[in-house]
């Protein structure tokens, strides 16, 4: 039998815009404009916000999360009758992920190579020959000191 | 005479007590001045708890009461029956809200203590300064107005009407017969809607008792309880209504062809029309926006058709008045305009149309002549129902629709029966709470409707697999199986959602009354005063007050006839004496008050020279009271010392 954890979801409350999760009548909605869930029918938000709602999120809160298969589309958000947002339980699940140094390996290493060069798509020569062609100006150097600060 | 309080402060079970500390606070009270007895008891309201009130008034000849308890709303005409009872005045009473006030909105326990003290010493010192008032005594106008003629206003009139009481009916189309008349079938019985309607309808026109004003509107209501005056504007039909006898010859003739309104745009009708052949009145109406001899002077055809003379193109609108004593508002609902939710392509869909369209294609007197037909003609091999159509939803709106399950229901039956098309119902929660209904919901589940739980997430006519072009794709995901489904269909039928009418606003601003935060009227008490309205006198009934089906719009309907009857009957009704007075020997006839007073209530004395209140007009705002210039106006119950006196007491 599964683990029953009901106080997981007061956490999730206690989050802002995720704290809409309570009012989700299981409309599926969500589901059916998810561009995730059409390409990976494993992946559906109405399902895991049922599952933070009923205390067995645990599944969600592995190293390989079925989570990170969400694009942050806010589709959901948009066609939700009941304002749930399951964007915002996402981001919160992602959250407790980081918190717990689970990353998934490829996102540590987008981590890593924000950290380092403050882009998520490393800038080429490439790049910047297709911006200038496009009358776009060259991409230069995060300043990294100030990016730190903030960081 | 030295003021004698008492005060009694209620527990209301755990409402009150639950968070203020009553014995303390009753202490506290005691201690007021002129307080001579102050108690705490569990149920102030009960019958112990009033008697604990006239025993104290008899024994220590107490002269004010002041109760600590619920909104006065509630409770004060049951307080102030007991100082009667007491043989003390009734506005010697006083009563402080220390529950909707205090205990119920406020969460620290010391604090919620502290601010019923507050309270409840406002109301003390108020009450040192109250003064016996006498209620007055004012016939009531035995008719009744009921605006509305849809199932519900002829329900209400038919039930006033048989009881030998006189009806103005007034209808804003031109015939009555509401949505309920553009209806085929009705769940879950399945009875044809226009066969058990219409002798209604004809029962109203012919009824000795009840005066029909169709296409009228009310334009302004003044007075009170048992005095209503309405303001009727009687629109021009460019018909005399005693020779046209509905022939019909002149809608025949006519060269205008308009969308007809009734059959929602599906069909035409001619710009002099009736609405639908079963109209009542049996009239013909002359609709002037599209009329090209009153637009232009052009055509005349209906006059010289006419075999009884009963075109008049120079008819004008009319503005009549009637004296009434109950007034009933049905005026029911509009359905919600499902272009709001683009992603379900209404208007932009061919084949995608609401709930009202599909009952004028299914209805026998419909533009199809009843047959289930796409925009190309054919009968569709496949029909999709969407649940939930700006209902249930927080964007539009939040409250459940009430009657798109059902209706949802009668569709697919109507559809297997008429078309044996494939039928699918996209649901988010199938509620079939009525008499009958959850059986009407198992003889569809046997009738082989496909029932997929989910809300849909789109309408799209964008082929992507073999077996979908040219038709419309449902996407959603039937949340049972768990499964994103893309279902193919010929037809989608939209279940809006019932909204208020755009202009129930002014309506509640007309008839003074008041819109919820779902634009619906409010009633008094949503369990028990149903259909009763914050203004004495006024009754609601039907969707107006908000969703409901015709079994319960009908109850309603009676409903609110039979408390009509009941203020009726009683023949008299008592004013609060909370009027405006003018001390004549203060005024200085400046007028101030007769230009501000909004119920015309004052009249100027030529003679003496003076302002002088009309009470059966006045209605105590105070208005005239905080503009006088000489402090000649006083507002009784609530005089300046009064109310200074109250501050002065919550501020102690």
């Amino acid at each position: 039998m599964p683990k029953i954890d009901l106080d997981f979801k007061k956490k999730l409350t206690r989050v802002e815009y995720a704290d809409f999760l309570t009012y989700c009548y299981q409309c599926g909605a969500c589901v059916g404009d998810c561009p995730s869930a059409k390409l990976s029918p494993a992946f559906n938000p109405r399902e895991i916000v049922l599952r933070v709602l009923l205390g067995l999120a645990e599944p969600l809160l592995k190293k390989d999360s079925i989570i990170w298969q969400c694009t942050t589309c806010y589709t959901c958000q948009e066609v939700c009758p009941q304002g749930v947002r399951p964007i915002e339980v996402i981001t919160a699940l992602k959250n407790i992920i980081s918190a717990q140094g689970m990353l998934p390996d490829s996102i540590s290493a987008s981590v890593g190579i924000i950290k380092d060069t403050g882009r998520v798509v490393l800038v080429s020569n490439v790049i910047n020959k297709r911006r200038t062609e496009q009358g776009l100006t060259e991409l230069k150097p995060v300043p990294m000191d100030e990016l730190k600060k903030i960081l | 005479m030295e003021p004698k309080i008492g005060v009694y402060i209620c527990h209301c079970g755990t409402n009150i007590a639950g968070k203020v500390n009553v014995e303390e606070v009753a202490e506290f009270a005691g201690k007021l001045p002129y307080v001579v007895v102050s108690k705490a008891y569990k149920f102030m309201c009960s019958d112990p708890g009033q008697n604990l009130i006239v025993e104290d008034i008899k024994k220590l000849k107490l002269n004010r009461v002041v109760v600590a308890a619920c909104s006065p709303t509630m409770h004060e005409p049951t307080f102030r029956r007991t100082c009667q009872e007491g043989r003390l005045n009734q506005y010697l009473f006083q009563m402080a809200n220390i529950r909707e006030h205090c205990s119920w909105v406020t969460e620290d326990k010391v604090e919620a203590s502290e601010k019923a003290k507050a309270i409840i010493a406002g109301a003390v010192y108020k009450a040192t300064y109250l003064e016996p008032l006498e209620v007055k005594k004012v016939k009531i106008n035995p008719h009744t107005l009921i605006v509305g003629g849809g199932i519900t206003g002829i329900q209400a009139a038919l039930e006033i009407a048989d009881s030998g009481h006189k009806v103005y009916l007034v209808e804003k189309e031109p015939s009555i017969g509401g949505h309920m008349a553009q209806f085929d079938k009705t769940f879950p019985t399945l009875d044809c809607s226009a066969c058990i309607l219409t002798p209604k309808m004809v029962q109203v026109a012919q009824h000795q008792n009840i005066k029909l004003f169709s296409y009228s509107e009310v334009l302004e209501v003044s007075g009170f309880v048992g005095n209503f005056k309405a303001k009727i504007l009687k629109k021009a039909r460019y018909i005399d209504p005693d020779k046209c006898n509905g022939c019909g010859e002149c809608a025949l003739k006519c060269p205008i062809k308009v969308l007809s309104e009734f059959d929602e745009k599906l069909g035409m009708r001619r710009a002099i029309y009736k609405p639908f052949a079963q109209g009542v009145p049996n009239l013909f109406t002359i609709d002037k926006e599209h009329c090209t001899k009153l637009l232009k002077d052009k055509c005349g055809l209906c006059e010289k058709i006419c075999p009884r003379g009963a075109i008049d193109y120079e008819q004008k609108d009319e503005i009549i008045e009637v004296s009434v004593g109950a007034i009933i508002l049905a005026t029911g609902f509009q359905i919600f305009d499902a272009r709001q939710m683009p992603q379900y392509g209404y208007g932009r869909l061919g084949n995608v149309i609401t709930s009202l369209e599909f009952e004028r294609l299914c209805s026998a007197n419909g533009p199809t002549g009843g047959k289930i037909v796409l925009k190309d003609g054919t009968e569709p091999k496949s029909v999709g129902i969407l649940h939930c159509i700006g209902s249930r939803d927080d964007r539009f709106h939040p409250y459940c629709s009430r009657v798109c399950c059902m209706y949802a229901l009668k569709y697919s039956h109507l559809i297997k029966e008429k078309t044996g098309a494939e039928v699918y119902q996209f649901y988010v929660d199938m509620r079939c709470f009525g008499k009958g209904y959850e059986e009407f919901y198992n003889r569809l589940l046997e009738e082989g409707v496909h029932f997929v739980r989910g809300k849909a997430a789109e309408v799209t006519d964008f082929a992507v697999y073999k077996g979908e072009e040219g038709k419309l794709i449902v996407r959603c995901e039937d949340t049972a199986i768990g499964a994103i489904r893309r279902i193919p269909l010929d037809m989608v039928i939209l279940a809006n959602a019932l909204e208020a009418k755009d202009d129930a606003k002014e309506l509640a601003r007309i008839f003074s009354i008041n819109t919820g935060a779902d634009g619906f009227f409010i009633e008094k008490h949503p369990k028990l005063a149903p259909v009763s309205t914050t203004t004495d006198g006024v009754f609601i009934a039907g969707c107006c007050q908000g969703c409901k089906d015709i079994p319960d719009a009908v109850a309603q309907g009676a409903a609110a006839a039979s408390e009509a009857l009941s203020l009726i009957d009683r023949g008299e009704v008592e004013i609060e004496p909370y009027t405006s007075i003018i001390n004549a020997d203060l005024c200085s006839g400046c007028k101030t008050c007769i230009e501000l007073c909004p119920y015309t209530a004052i009249e100027f004395d030529e003679e003496k020279k003076v302002s002088a209140v009309n009470d059966a007009l006045c209605k105590g705002c105070g208005t005239c009271v905080a503009a006088c210039p000489s402090g000649a106006a006083t507002a009784q119950h609530f005089t300046d010392k009064q109310i200074f006196s109250e501050i002065e007491g919550v501020l102690a």
